[in-house]
């Protein structure tokens, strides 16, 4: 495309790599999960394809709403992008996500229990089994997406940040890039039902691969660090 | 959490709603909801309170018998997230 620049590349790379990085996130694909399970016991396939496909729109909403607003913040405050040293701390609070996902973000070894307090994951699971219109559907999407945010946040503020050094044309192209980025595996999971899988396979198949997940959610937190440390910050 | 009334139908109809989510015959599965339902009533007499997690965890032993997947389903209760 006419107009890139090497920098547009290195703002594209650290956009992919934030969403990469999202899209590892299990929070969302666990309650997900779980509208299945609620789903498929109780309504008809067609039923349930509509609570998914709501689940998945109020989930990509979030992201965009929030990315966008990280975007249109920073920009209002700096009039360009994040200092050097802004970016120093949000690259020291990457590193401590990582080590913190490696450590505390499953709660035992023999289940996909996460780090969320139990409340709010009882609550996670009591919305998800109530879900009958797809409006709640659509909220239970944003929720899921909300309780992740101690683990998002920082990316969606480092996506938004790159997306303003992006040509304006780009921009749209980029929030619209990223959500999709983060919602593939939920879509991933949809085909993997649709094809034939239960959810007993699939939380098998999350039960037995979470210790693999892990270590690349904290080793894609790692590398996103260190690729805003050579790039961005002494890069220039 | 524990429960101190614990209702025949309404077990029942949980088996029967979670081998619906496996694809299950709605013969087979009101079988084993049958069988299971009787052997826990059985089991529950004596005890005055049990919990949901004993529950859960007596319903998947006596599952495993009839549906390995089915049992899954019980023994991974709120254990998804």
């Amino acid at each position: 495309m006419e107009g890139l620049t090497p920098v547009n590349l290195i703002q594209f790379g650290t956009i992919l790599l934030a969403a990469l990085v999202h899209a590892t996130l299990q929070l969302g694909l666990g309650a997900l999960l779980l509208l299945y399970h609620a789903s498929l016991g109780k309504h008809i396939k067609k039923k349930t394809k509509q609570l998914v496909s709501n689940y998945i729109l109020g989930t990509a909403l979030l992201i965009i709403l929030t990315v966008t607003a990280a975007a249109f913040i920073i920009n209002a405050i700096t009039s360009s992008s994040l200092s050097p040293e802004v970016l120093a701390i949000l690259v020291g609070i990457l590193f401590m996500l990582a080590i913190i996902i490696w450590f505390f973000y499953y709660r035992t070894r023999r289940s996909t229990e996460l780090w969320l307090p139990k409340s709010v994951s009882r609550y996670i699971s009591n919305r998800a089994k109530l879900t009958e219109s797809n409006t709640e559907a659509f909220s239970l999407g944003m929720l899921s997406s909300l309780a992740e945010m101690p683990f998002s946040i920082i990316l969606m503020i480092i996506a938004g940040n790159s997306i303003i050094g992006l040509p304006a044309e780009l921009q749209i192209l980029s929030i619209a890039f990223y959500s999709f980025i983060t919602i593939l595996p939920l879509f991933i999971l949809r085909f993997s039902i649709r094809r034939g899988n239960t959810v007993v396979d699939i939380q098998k198949w999350r039960v037995k691969n979470k210790e693999f997940l892990k270590i690349m959610t904290g080793i894609g937190f790692m590398t996103l660090a260190l690729f805003i440390i050579g790039f961005r910050i002494l890069g220039g | 959490m524990s429960i101190s009334k614990l209702s025949k139908k309404k077990l029942h109809d949980e088996i029967i709603r979670e081998a619906k989510v496996l694809n299950i015959h709605s013969g087979t599965s009101e079988l084993i909801a049958d069988k299971v339902v009787e052997k826990i009533m059985k089991w529950r007499e004596g005890r005055s309170m049990i919990t949901a997690e004993d529950l859960n965890e007596k319903l998947a032993t006596e599952l495993e018998k009839y549906n390995k997947d089915l049992a899954y389903l019980f023994k991974s209760k709120d254990k998804i997230i």
